[in-house]
């Protein structure tokens, strides 16, 4: 545990030399003030609309940069990230720690641009007087709900990326990603003329591969079963994960 | 007939098959390879490119899986304990980038088991002439300073086996000398070391013992071939070296040398035209 912490230590590190903490803080801000500017001119309630557009911008930047750097764990040869795997995984760790360090580097890595990008959120909604924070702070549970996306994003493109290369990897994880975002609203609009083979495909779906969970959060026990589901299928893919390259030839 | 403690590592029947893929046919890349390593000497590994040297290192380091074969370290099959006496240089530079010299090094050395103090890592980066690059990003150091690094990553935990791809590649004449010292210094502490080189001259210069392969298998072993290698000794102040076709002979040689007081100042095996086996 203590050389999958430090792995995952040095990893943040080069993580954050990559200097992206800066970007996202001011872009964050930027679109914080556009998003409470907008919607100071919506007829719908000004919160509420501020509060989407966030999320919206929340939930794409985080899983961009989830998929962007998740699929570079394995890259050697970009000679970024993770250059030295050979050398490490020649002796000094095992592969299954190796993967759980890369891992727990990544997700922190997550878990901080969260935290910057929900408190941007927070002090431009407050300072706009957009939000008021003693009444309408559990609006914002779904800013956890969507960090537990990504980390469930991250873990998905890490197990693609394990086999593939990285345009796959994209566009496998962007078409899974777009399918839990749609497979309620799928089933929503299935009606009773549809065969009942689609209902029943459609139904299983959502049942599994739903990301709406992470979004539509109300209350706490919402929160929780939001965080159990992606813990949940986190260790299912970092498991498969971890099968796979336990068993890969490690040639660049 | 060699001892168990003689052989450090051995390689039976080494075998690594690439399946088919989606436009790649299947491919031996390593093909029924036997070798032994004597233990403290320098074995230079030699072959044109894709002949297999690399794939058969990653293999005993446990990067690639065999497809068939055995490998043996000290006479037990190798595992993830046993390797971790084995240092590795790289072939490619794959050094982490974003980070310093310093924390590279304290990073390897934190995961290892003998950790250095912070004084001794210090005096390591000074040993290494990385002192004064220390606070800069690794992709800013020169192709030569990456290399010390990557020197002394390999060797930080002190290991009794070293295996060094192409340690010399891309490198100044000044930067290959002080390569060479580093090796030749290691060599005299005793370590095993495998030596995987293009450089025909490095490894007469370095090596005990040589293996060249083709195809994946081995064409030369110079352990098993005893008429492929003679012998120099070069008497001081000389520069022509007298040469012997035998260790015997040469020994002779030798003794006659010290008896007449005459002091020798080279004494050692040099290959014959190895360049006719790639």
């Amino acid at each position: 545990m203590n050389k999958a912490l430090l792995i995952a230590g040095e990893t943040f590190l080069q993580f954050r030399r990559d200097r992206i903490f800066i970007p996202v803080f001011l872009s964050s801000i930027f679109i914080g003030v556009v998003a409470a500017l907008v919607s100071g001119f919506t007829i719908e309630e000004v919160t509420q609309v501020y509060l989407d557009l966030g999320l919206a911008v929340f939930n794409i930047t985080g899983v961009l940069i989830a998929v962007y750097w998740g699929s570079k764990i394995y890259q050697n040869k970009s000679l970024e990230f993770c250059a030295g795997h050979e050398t490490l995984l020649s002796g000094l760790v095992s592969r299954p720690v190796w993967l759980l360090g890369r891992f727990m580097g990544l997700v922190s890595t997550l878990i901080v641009i969260a935290c910057i990008l929900t408190l941007a959120w927070l002090f431009i909604g407050v300072l706009l007087n957009t939000i008021n924070i003693d009444h309408q702070l559990p609006l914002f549970l779904p800013f956890i709900g969507i960090t537990m996306e990504w980390v469930l994003v991250a873990a998905l493109t890490m197990l693609i990326s394990s086999f593939s290369g990285t345009a796959v990897t994209f566009f496998t994880v962007g078409s899974l990603w777009v399918l839990a975002q749609v497979s309620e609203t799928v089933f929503s609009i299935l009606t009773p003329e549809h065969p009942p083979i689609s209902h029943m495909v459609v139904g299983a779906l959502r049942q599994v591969w739903n990301f709406n969970v992470f979004v539509d959060i109300k209350d706490f026990k919402g929160l929780v079963s939001a965080l159990i589901y992606g813990v949940g299928m986190s260790i299912g893919f970092f498991s498969l994960n971890n099968l796979v390259f336990s068993r890969k030839d490690l040639v660049n | 007939m060699e001892s168990q403690s003689d052989v450090a590592l051995e390689l039976k029947g080494l075998t690594k098959v690439y399946p088919k893929r989606m436009f790649e046919d299947s491919h031996y890349s390593v093909q029924d390879l036997n070798l032994q390593l004597r233990a403290g000497q320098v074995t230079g590994f030699l072959g044109h490119n894709g002949a297999g040297k690399t794939t058969t290192i990653r293999c005993i380091l446990g990067l690639i899986r065999l497809t068939a074969g055995e490998i043996l370290y000290k006479g037990a099959p190798i595992s993830s304990e046993t390797v971790r006496n084995i240092g590795y240089l790289a072939e490619k530079n794959s050094l982490p980038q974003k980070l310093t010299p310093y924390e590279t090094l304290s990073f390897h050395n934190n995961l290892g088991v003998d950790k250095l103090g912070k004084e001794e890592l210090e005096a390591r980066l000074r040993t290494l002439g990385l002192w004064d690059h220390r606070k800069k990003a690794v992709r800013q150091l020169s192709k030569g300073l990456a290399q010390r690094l990557a020197w002394g990553i390999a060797t930080i935990h002190n290991p009794t086996f070293l295996i060094l791809d192409e340690p010399f590649s891309g490198l100044d004449p000044l930067a290959r000398e002080m390569m060479r010292n580093w090796i030749q210094k290691e060599q005299e502490k005793g370590t095993t070391i495998l030596l995987c080189t293009h450089e025909v001259e490095y490894a007469e210069a370095l090596c005990d013992n040589i293996v060249i392969i083709k195809q994946g298998s081995v064409v030369f072993d110079s352990t098993k071939e005893e008429k492929a290698s003679q012998w120099r000794v070069l008497v001081t102040g000389k520069t022509d070296p007298m040469v012997y076709e035998s260790y015997k002979e040469a020994c002779d040689a030798m003794s006659k040398y010290i008896s007449d007081g005459v002091e020798v100042s080279e004494f050692k095996k040099q290959f014959k035209d190895l360049t006719k086996y790639f």
